[in-house]
């Protein structure tokens, strides 16, 4: 090993290849883009088919099931869910994680070849759908306005989307809630009766006579001129003039059974900002584009344009995703710059020389950047995964620096030359340095095997705590000793410190110095009460084990994004007005009870998740609110949201809502709520029946809130039944009947009015006063081909029945989920309370209820971390073993592991924090660093039984001799995380649980580190030691 | 003539390498790395795990007046805080060429 030689002989070759290291991690560190997660491309590819007219249980029948059924064979799928609803299904396949998401929407497209042959002729082709995050829009806008508000969409379409287009990134600006302007032609039915007209008929005179149409070349003389036909509207009156028909000479305008104006389309949705209605237009980015810089070229430009728009049109920026990711990242680079302060406060404490923190200091920047170079290689971002884990490998990248300085230091003070004890002192410890990477390794590596989406997380945590560690590794092998061997003095050189330092630093020493007695004390004492101490360590052990079951679990901590979310419905018959005076009334009492909004903003008409379906019925609605920064207000989000719930409590109209909060972070770890309940069965009353029971049950369970069912109330509908003898009779079919009806409830789309380049729909439809009742609607008349009027009454019947909104199916079993929300309860114990329920049920084999939610995942979860954890335990037992060259001592060295949990479970204990995936990483992450501790220990320990000391010496004074750098590995490591158990800021939530169980896990099992490993150790050699303890003690 | 073996740990090889140059003594032949441990006391030096420094061994051949002034200087090496492990023997020189 010859490394540090040469490091040391050619230092300008050890600097340059360092800055080589560093400018290329500065470049790539410029060059990363900042993301709140690593890219995931979620495996899920959805399969959406309408079929106009038909309900939920026909789609159910006649389009879900037989696709599925073609779906059933796509190679590496995990999951197939259903949704029918009225006029559309769609299927949701989920596969494996590490499928490759090309092939898999090629398999779907190949399985779906003959679908034409199984689907209903009126079926449209099933059209697929990838799960794409980048449709997720970046940034979006309201705008309101007053005087201007019918032109809003215009005037952002003109002034406002060309320009955002044109900036580099923007992949599209889409306006939604604008009023769209038709005109309305408003046939009175009395009169269409006495001109014995049909309302088809006004649709194709208005049709007929608004055309535009090249009618050929002719030749005057020489010339050659175009002839065209032009007989669009260029006013409305003009409609009114249409000729319709001519009845015994009489002409009948469009203006005698109709009115004509220009109108407003009926609308689906209503959406209001700060409780003024307005427009929404949000800002979609290109896939490959980067969402914080697309959001401040966005935010960048905008100033600018609106100066230019009218000046009642008013801008609010409602969502801006870049703000958390921005936010997040800043806050974690301070917890990184904090834990380096605090590393570099310990080094110079423990050391208390400034040229020997700089030389440990030194390996820091090195090593981190590393990382960074890493990431741009992969091309990851620099995101909250990537910065926590830098955080978290901070405290580790020093250790090796810090053992390999304490060795050359000794040789400085035995009176060497720095550069031969450089060279001397690290090939001393080298191998030392390189044993404990490996174990690190061994416990960081296995974490990349995890899959699905917590693979994401972890993954990359544990490559960049490899990269990282593995180069901190070098340098200590190389910049360390290159360094110490021209910054460190011999003794006889160094000039004294001044006066007050050196007596702190006899201070500092003089305590180390009393600590390191004391410990040999209570070193010396254990040997000699081995079996109560190790009695002891059994009780703590098994006492905290106890403990267990009172602490409580969860899957993923939230983070507080400052955004609430409430998705809400009223009754299912409510009509949109209805649904915005309600919603109008909630968003009043939120304006005047929450101090900490910033923006509050409404879709009634639309319930969520409509992202990609773009259902909503008029009775739904979501109220999103916007809070100030977390450091402008004292309570937490989740706080805010439970004062929301009170206030839809209030409101009887509104039958069931979700609020949720903080839902930014939700990205990475799956979207699921925390509970969620299947019920899998094909009868529907039973399964509602038994929905509606637990629904009730969970209500009643305390912590839980946004108590869900997937099935909507049943809904009555109307529905005609003709009898087909009396269609026949007049010589009418169902399809023309039914074209008439409804023409004039819901309106023909005639034709199109042009002006001023844009064009409005022109439809013909009944007056509102003759659509309003079933009585108006059997009252409207059919023309039969032989020019009879026929009431529709006269042709059948309508009746009335209910039918479920909505049929959704798991892996092809019709399914009901009930999901709720947790506030200040561990999902443990909502989820034995409910399991409870369950048990109870006396279920026919036709039904089953299963657990899913976030609790299936975090089984899953567990039981992946478990196996990894005891990988890592395994490998770092195999690496200890070959190290030690011997099966005995790693196994001593292995009794810091369990107390390692002991303190992980007496640290939740105390923080009230559950026990969660990302505490459980937490115990992963101990296992390499405890370990770490034991091996100095027992390393150096083993050395000096070889330098023939007595095993009870050998104990003791190598325990004091190495209580130094395991209490400096120790300090720098939980001071490291010290800030993120401290969740200073957003994005660091996440984190808090992990860093809380490294700190209480490290800090108990170094404690019992120092003391029960030896002594176990101790016990190999249990004659020598009681020998040589009977001997001390007849002595004294 | 006299023939001085110098057996030194490998740390202090610098500084002795100076002192030869300091008394002007040109010849030498090194042999590094070499291991041993001494009669009665003294750290051993076997470039193991347990004892991980080593020694480097120093023949020199020299005129009979400069072998007091170099086993003087040897011995001020050796003087430090700690024993740092160097010794010197001498003997005669039969013959050479």
């Amino acid at each position: 090993m010859n490394l540090f030689r040469t490091a040391v002989r050619r230092p300008v070759a050890t600097s340059m290849l360092f800055i080589a290291i560093v400018v290329f991690g500065v470049f790539s560190f410029q060059r990363l883009p900042v993301d709140l997660f690593p890219e995931i491309d979620a495996p899920v590819v959805s399969v959406v088919t309408t079929y106009s007219g038909a309900g939920a249980l026909e789609i159910e029948r006649n389009v879900t099931d037989p696709l599925e059924s073609l779906l059933a064979t796509v190679p590496q799928l995990d999951e197939m869910t259903s949704e029918s609803v009225d006029d559309m299904s769609v299927i949701t396949l989920e596969f494996d994680w590490d499928a490759d998401m090309d092939e898999a929407s090629n398999d779907v497209r190949d399985a779906l070849g003959p679908a034409a042959r199984v689907l209903p002729e009126n079926a449209d082709e099933p059209i697929l759908q990838k799960f794409d995050a980048g449709a997720i829009p970046v940034v979006v806008y309201s705008a309101t306005a007053e005087e201007s508000y019918w032109d809003l969409e215009q005037i952002i379409d003109d002034e406002l989307a060309g320009p955002l287009n044109r900036i580099n990134g923007v992949a599209d600006v889409s306006v939604t809630g604008a009023p769209q302007l038709q005109v309305d032609v408003t046939v009175d039915p009395d009169r269409l009766d006495d001109f014995h007209l049909d309302i088809d008929q006004i649709s194709q005179a208005l049709q007929a006579e608004n055309i535009t149409s090249p009618a050929g070349d002719i030749e005057l003389g020489d010339d050659s001129y175009n002839l065209r036909v032009d007989t669009e509207f260029d006013q409305i009156e003009q409609i009114e003039e249409v000729i319709v028909a001519n009845i015994e000479g009489r002409v009948v305008r469009v203006g005698d059974v109709a009115e004509v104006a220009e109108g407003l389309e009926d609308e689906t949705a209503i959406s209001r900002v700060n409780r003024q209605q307005g427009v929404t237009f949000m800002i979609q980015k290109q896939s490959d584009a980067n969402t914080v810089q697309v959001a401040s070229r966005v935010k960048d430009a905008m100033p600018a344009l609106t100066e230019t728009l009218p000046e009642d049109v008013e801008i609010h920026e409602i969502i801006d995703t870049s703000d958390f990711i921005v936010n997040s990242v800043d806050n974690l680079s301070s917890v990184l710059f904090y834990a380096l302060l605090f590393v570099i406060l310990v080094v110079l404490v423990f050391l208390r020389q400034w040229r020997a923190t700089v030389i440990v200091a030194a390996t820091i920047p090195v090593s981190l950047i590393v990382a960074f170079i890493y990431l741009a290689l992969t091309g990851s971002s620099l995101n909250i995964i990537s910065l926590s884990s830098l955080s978290i490998a901070l405290g580790m990248v020093v250790d090796d620096a810090i053992v390999v300085l304490e060795n050359v230091m000794r040789h400085v003070e035995d009176g060497s030359r720095p550069d031969e004890a450089a060279v001397y002192g690290t090939g001393e410890v080298g191998i030392a340095v390189f044993a404990t990477t490996l174990t690190v390794t061994a416990v960081f590596l296995p974490l990349t095997f995890i899959t699905g989406s917590m693979g994401v997380w972890f993954g990359q945590l544990g490559m960049i705590v490899v990269v990282t560690v593995v180069t901190s590794t070098l340098a200590a092998l190389t910049l360390t000793p290159m360094m110490a061997s021209l910054l460190l003095k011999r003794i006889d050189e160094g000039k004294p410190p001044p006066k007050l330092l050196q007596l702190i630093s006899s201070g500092v020493e003089g305590s180390l110095s009393g600590l390191e007695t004391s410990y040999g004390n209570a070193l010396r004492g254990a040997l000699r009460y081995k079996k109560t101490v190790l009695a002891l360590a059994v009780v703590v052990f098994v006492g905290t084990v106890m403990t267990v079951p009172t602490i409580g679990t969860e899957f993923m901590p939230v983070s507080d994004d400052g955004q609430i979310t409430v998705s809400g419905e009223l009754e299912t018959s409510r009509s949109l007005d209805y649904t915005a005076g309600v919603v109008d009334k909630i968003e009043e009492q939120i304006a005047g009870e929450i101090p900490e909004l910033r923006i509050l903003n409404s879709t009634s008409g639309s319930g969520g998740g409509g992202m990609m379906i773009g259902a909503g019925s008029a009775n739904e609605f979501q109220i999103r609110l916007r809070l100030v920064d977390r450091d402008q207000r004292d309570r937490s989000v989740f706080d805010i949201t439970d004062q929301v719930r009170e206030i839809l409590d209030e409101r009887p109209e509104v039958v069931t809502y979700a609020a949720d909060a903080g839902s930014g972070g939700g990205g990475g770890g799956g979207d699921a709520p925390p509970v969620a309940v299947h019920i899998l069965g094909h009868d529907l009353d039973e399964t509602t029946r038994l929905a509606d029971e637990l629904t009730a049950h969970i209500e009643t369970i305390e912590g839980t809130r946004d108590v869900n069912s997937s099935r909507g109330d049943s809904r009555p509908e109307f529905e005609f039944v003709f009898d087909r003898d009396r269609l026949s009779h007049f010589d009418l079919t169902s399809a023309s009947v039914a074209s008439a009806v409804r023409g004039g409830i819901a309106g023909n789309t005639a034709t199109e009015y042009r002006r001023d380049g844009d064009e409005f729909d022109v439809v013909v439809r009944y007056a509102k006063e003759a659509r309003n009742s079933l009585s108006d609607i059997e009252q409207m008349s059919v023309l039969s081909p032989t020019g009879q009027r026929v009431r529709v009454q006269d042709l059948g019947e309508i009746n009335e029945f209910e039918a479920p909104p909505n049929i959704e199916r798991r892996d092809r079993d019709r399914v009901v989920t009930i999901e709720a929300g947790l506030h200040d309860r561990p999902l443990n114990e909502a989820i034995d309370e409910i399991q409870d329920w369950i048990d109870d049920q006396q279920l026919p084999p036709q039904q089953q209820i299963v657990v899913g939610g976030d609790f299936e995942e975090q089984q899953d979860t567990f039981a992946e971390l478990f196996l990894i954890l005891l990988l890592s335990v395994v490998l770092v037992y195999l690496v200890m073993a070959a190290q030690f060259e011997s099966l005995k001592e790693p196994f001593a060295i292995m009794f810091s592991i369990p107390f390692a949990f002991t303190g992980v479970l007496l640290a939740l204990l105390l923080t009230e924090t559950p026990l969660s995936v990302m505490a459980f990483l937490g115990a992963i992450i101990l296992v390499g660093i405890v370990v770490k501790n034991a091996i100095v220990l027992i390393d150096y320990i083993k050395l000096l039984r070889n330098r023939e000391f007595t095993p009870v010496d050998a104990i003791i004074e190598g325990g004091i001799a190495r209580l130094r750098p395991v209490l400096m590995t120790t300090a720098t490591t939980v001071l490291a995380m010290f800030p993120l158990a401290l969740n200073l800021g957003e994005g660091a939530e996440m984190w808090q649980p992990m860093a809380i169980a490294v700190i209480g896990g490290l800090l108990f099992s170094t404690l019992v580190t120092l003391v029960l490993v030896p002594l176990i150790y101790g016990l190999f050699d249990r004659k020598a030691v009681n020998e040589q303890l009977r001997r001390e003690r007849e002595e004294q | 003539m006299k023939t001085v073996m110098i057996v030194y740990n490998q740390v202090i090889q610098r500084e002795l390498i100076d002192l030869l140059d300091e008394l002007q003594i040109r010849g030498y032949t090194r042999f590094d790395e070499v291991r041993g441990r001494g009669s009665n006391d003294g750290e051993p030096h076997m470039g193991t795990h347990t004892w991980p420094s080593l020694n480097g061994a120093m023949i020199c051949v020299i005129d009979e007046e400069m072998v007091d002034p170099l086993l003087e200087g040897v011995e001020q090496l050796d003087e430090g805080p700690k024993d740092r492990g160097i010794r010197a023997f001498v003997w005669n020189v039969e013959k050479w060429y």
